[in-house]
């Protein structure tokens, strides 16, 4: 006798059913999934024990005719598509008819159902092999109660983890597909708790704060720009809500969630240079994209997709979530009212850090990271005001941010400035932090400044030392006050982009004190290194650092001075006694920009004296 | 087991092995401290894969055994005991020390099975103490600290000619001190042992004009005095070539006394708060003059000194300058060197057997 034969059905089923049915989550992923592709408007979760030992997922769809219900648990049987064109033009869902056979095949379920047309629903017990309908009383719609989970799949069962994880899991995914789904209503019930319910207004931002509180509501930026593959609509988060983890970030196209790193990439670039890295940004992306352009049949739990043009893709998340997020300032709140500007302009001078009667938020819409950078550029000193006496003006500090900076100049700056007159006097900055009372160190982290005047100043020891450094930094570069360690020399090999890359910039390189030398096939000699490098080794991190910064046409040696600086800043954590803070304060009166780190982090928090009378209810 | 110990050997023996106790808990067993006991001798290990420290004593036996301790906590206590007999026996999976009065109950480590020393039989030399410690103070303050180069991390052991040559460099500058060793048993070998392991060994030896046997094993060195055995992991990768590096030529040579050289560079030093400044050194017609300038001030001293070759100046960190200037217990130093990007040269004015290679600084 051969030894190749057909599996029995039930094995097969069991081996299909491994594909999609890995735990409660994904059963509760496909029935929810089913729901919505019956037209449901509410979708109702129960779970115990994380879902191990029962599920109930109750719609109020269409549900399914009583001459189909058997028919609905044979594989590959789906009302969804009918021919494989259809496969090309999804717009459900589901679409391979494996869920409920699978399902059943690994549980105990139960299906209860009755269409709007009929007067009596029906129930099909399945247990195995067999299925047992009768017929009952339902309201209309579809319920599906999955039992013991698992309980013939002993494999499977053991990979199971705590009902508390399991738990979390189904949460999580539900919490995602309520999101993607506004206009339907959620509820899920786990061990007879209701921890998640969703009111089906169809309006995802009210779907958001119910899923994540209200405090969001001031903290989301709209989205929405259409391009000719997709409509991108969606919220951006402000840098506020960014976090450490991707935990933040939904992903949602044609009603599904998905993963796909090039949206991911895409929109975490947009917010380059507002976050600190490894902090990740909070979106919420819905994209409609015709179908035409996608192709879901690329994982069994439809959970990727691939695109036919990633770059296309690339460039218009980017476009689209940018726009967003220069659509508000969110760059660090720099307390200027502009009535009070105004007044300042026409009448006498009021002290800049007075309690102001009303606020006002600045109004400018920029949309492009030109206008950004016009509107950072105005929280410098310029020359339209009188210089601080201690500035240095040889070498205009650039942030990175600030790249389009050289090219405009002064002038244009200054023109800008007197234009939208949002200038701070940043001379009343620079004498608030040498008066200011220092109140202590909180945290051994931010130091607290009482300010004449009225209000308390909160500002992050590293950020201001950093900026200190990175100012004296950049004038020693500038003014070649770098000495060289001639070292012995020494082969750095490299891959051939990233020699390709240093080649490219070598002159750049050289003017920061490296002095290097091409060795061969993707080599370089280097023989002299600036003398405060030396010991620290690590040079090629730091050669391709600049040359890096120099790719990106920004300013090498600001670039090279931002982490070095970084490098020697204080630390969060140190302690920092009363005097050593007063020199860091003078310090930074003294330097150029005393209020962003060359970062882009904001260096001061200012807690205005009219916002501490307004909370305790005096104002 | 069941023995009974002096407390004196043992405060030794444990003295020795704990500097090989692991103190990263990756694997729970490198914490431990092992003990063997046979016939009328107790054998101490430690091994956390960088270094192994194994030392034997002699103990009063009633029953052989084994038993693994925690490194830290028995290290600690048999450093408090009272003097004179300890006992130990091990009843279950607990160690019960016995001292006069005092009594603990130590239980053991178990799970993995603690790792042998690694095998190391191929002899190499042998040298006392002394000139082992001496070659390798005369180096190891070149080591490097950059963790993204771990050959430079390392020191170099290398035989050739008839002679053992230390090595060590951070690029910055080099240090060569080399030794004639009356027992080699090897005509050449190049080895890198980690210069942090070396610090260790130094600890380890007991500075008696005691030979220290050293062996080679695979990818290891071994060091063997008295009934103690220090293995060390070795550093794989070759060596930056060295030698074209010492052998230059340099244009000028000054010889000082080096107290003078020294005292003055430190007073000069102390205007370079930031560590980054040089020292200027000039000599003009057997008149060396130190100079240095930073924000704090300024320093200039001169010096008459013996002078051959012409006249010229260059830049060096104070702090490299003295770094060598303290290694060395010469009367008079030869400091070579020539202006321009080439290396200086620092020596003992009478010998060649320690070299200090200095790279300048442009200013």
């Amino acid at each position: 006798m051969g030894r190749i034969a057909l599996l029995p059905d039930e094995v097969a089923h069991k081996i299909a059913a491994g594909e999609v049915i890995e735990r409660p989550a994904s059963v509760v992923k496909e029935l929810v999934e089913n729901a919505i592709d019956a037209q449901a408007s509410r979708i109702e979760i129960e779970i115990t024990s994380g879902g191990i030992e029962y599920i109930r997922v109750q719609d109020n769809g269409e549900g399914i005719a009583p001459d189909d219900v058997k028919m609905a648990f044979q594989p590959h049987a789906t009302s969804k598509i009918s021919k494989t064109e259809d496969l090309f033009s999804l717009s459900s869902l589901g679409f391979r008819g494996e869920a409920l056979p699978s399902i059943a095949s690994v549980s105990k379920l139960t299906l209860t159902t009755r269409t709007a047309a009929e007067k009596s629903g029906v129930r099909a017990v399945v247990e195995g092999e067999s299925i047992h309908t009768e017929p009952c009383g339902a309201p209309q719609g579809t319920t599906i109660e999955v039992r013991q989970l698992f309980y013939n799949v002993p494999a499977r069962y053991k990979f199971l983890k705590s009902p508390a994880t399991e738990g979390r899991r189904v949460l999580e995914l539900v919490t995602d597909m309520a999101a993607a789904h506004p206009h339907i209503a959620f509820t899920l019930v786990r061990d007879g708790k209701t921890v998640l319910s969703t009111q089906g207004s169809g309006s995802l931002r009210d779907t958001l704060l119910l899923i994540h509180g209200k405090k969001l509501i001031s903290e989301l930026l709209s989205i929405e720009s259409t391009y000719p593959w997709a409509k991108v609509t969606g919220y951006a988060g402000t840098p506020k809500l960014a976090r450490g983890s991707r935990t933040g970030q939904l992903i949602i196209m044609n009603g599904r969630v998905i993963q796909n790193s090039t949206i991911r990439a895409a929109a975490e670039r947009a917010y380059q240079g507002l976050l600190p890295s490894r902090v990740y940004p909070f979106f919420v992306l819905v994209l409609d994209v015709d179908p035409k352009f996608v192709d879901c049949n690329v994982h069994p739990a439809k959970s990727e997709v691939r695109f036919a043009d990633d770059q296309t893709v690339f460039r218009d998340v980017l476009d689209a979530v940018r726009t967003a997020v220069l659509s508000k300032n969110i760059a660090p709140k720099f307390e200027v009212r502009q009535q009070f500007e105004a007044r300042q302009r026409e009448s006498q001078p009021v002290q800049f850090y007075k309690p102001q009667p009303k606020q006002a938020e600045i109004t400018w819409e920029p949309r492009t990271w030109d206008t950004l950078d016009e509107v950072l550029r105005q929280y410098r000193p310029s020359a339209a005001k009188p210089k601080p006496p201690l500035a240095v003006a040889e070498t205009p500090p650039r942030d990175d941010r600030e790249t389009s900076a050289a090219d405009t100049g002064a002038a244009s700056t200054d023109a800008h400035a007197a234009e939208t007159g949002i200038i701070a006097d940043d001379n009343d900055v620079r004498s608030a932090l040498k008066n200011g009372r220092i109140v202590g160190q909180l945290h051994q982290t931010y130091i607290l400044l009482e300010v004449q005047g009225g209000g308390l100043w909160i500002l992050d020891q590293h950020i201001v030392h950093e900026r200190i450094l990175y100012e004296q930094l950049v004038k020693e570069f500038t003014s070649r006050q770098v000495h060289i360690q001639q070292i012995l020399p020494e082969v750095l090999e490299l891959s051939a982009a990233e020699y390709a890359r240093i080649q490219e910039h070598l002159e750049e390189i050289r003017a920061v004190g490296i002095e290097l030398e091409p060795f061969g096939v993707n080599a370089f000699i280097v023989r002299g290194v600036p003398t405060f490098l030396s010991q620290t080794g690590g040079w090629k991190g730091d050669i391709l650092e600049i040359a890096e910064a120099a790719e990106k046409g920004g300013h090498f040696l600001q670039a090279a001075a931002v982490t070095l600086a970084c490098k020697g800043a204080v630390k969060a954590g140190d302690y920092l006694d009363t005097r050593a803070i007063k020199a860091l304060l003078l310090d930074l009166a003294k330097t150029e920009n005393p209020f962003t780190c060359p970062h882009g982090r904001p260096i001061i928090v200012r807690l205005e004296h009219q916002e501490i009378l307004r909370r305790f209810g005096r104002a | 087991m069941h023995f009974q110990i002096d407390s004196t050997a043992l405060t030794e023996g444990v003295r020795l092995v704990e500097r090989a106790v692991s103190t990263s808990s990756t694997l729970q067993i490198l914490s431990g401290i092992q003990l063997q006991v046979d016939r009328n001798r107790l054998t101490l290990t430690a091994n956390n894969l960088e270094i192994s420290v194994k030392t034997e004593t002699e103990c009063t036996t009633i029953a052989p055994g084994t038993a693994i301790l925690d490194g830290k906590l028995f290290s600690a206590l048999v450093r408090k005991l009272p003097a004179g007999p300890v006992i130990f026996e091990k009843r279950d999976n607990q160690v019960i020390i016995t001292a006069g009065t005092t009594e603990f109950t130590l239980n053991e480590l178990l799970g993995d099975e603690f790792p042998a020393p690694p095998i190391c039989d191929q002899k190499i030399m042998s040298l006392t103490d002394y000139e082992l410690s001496k070659l390798a103070h005369s180096t190891l303050f070149c080591v490097s600290s950059d963790d993204q180069r771990p050959i430079l991390q390392g020191v170099l052991f290398e035989i050739s000619d008839g002679e053992l040559k230390v090595v060590a460099t951070d690029s910055n500058r080099l240090a060569y001190a080399k030794a004639e060793v009356p027992f080699l048993t090897t005509d050449t070998m190049e080895v890198i042992v980690p210069g942090k392991n070396i610090n260790e060994l130094l600890r380890c030896l007991p500075m008696d004009e005691t030979l220290i046997d050293v062996y080679y094993g695979e990818n290891q060195l071994a060091f063997r005095f008295n009934d103690t055995v220090f293995t060390t992991r070795l550093i794989d990768g070759k060596f930056p070539n060295y030698r074209p590096v010492l052998y230059t030529e340099q244009e000028i040579t000054i010889v000082m006394n080096r107290q003078h050289l020294l005292h003055a560079i430190e007073r000069a030093a102390l205007f370079d708060r930031k560590g980054t400044q040089p020292v200027i050194i000039q000599v003009t017609d057997g008149v060396l003059e130190l100079g240095m300038q930073t924000e704090l001030g300024r320093s200039v001293e001169q010096f008459n000194v013996e002078h051959t070759g012409g006249n010229g100046k260059s830049a060096y960190s104070p702090r490299f300058i003295l770094d060598m200037l303290k290694a060395t217990d010469a009367d008079q130093v030869m400091f070579k060197f020539e202006p321009g990007p080439r290396q200086a040269l620092i020596r003992p004015a009478e010998h060649n057997n320690h070299l200090y290679i200095l790279m300048p600084i442009r200013i």
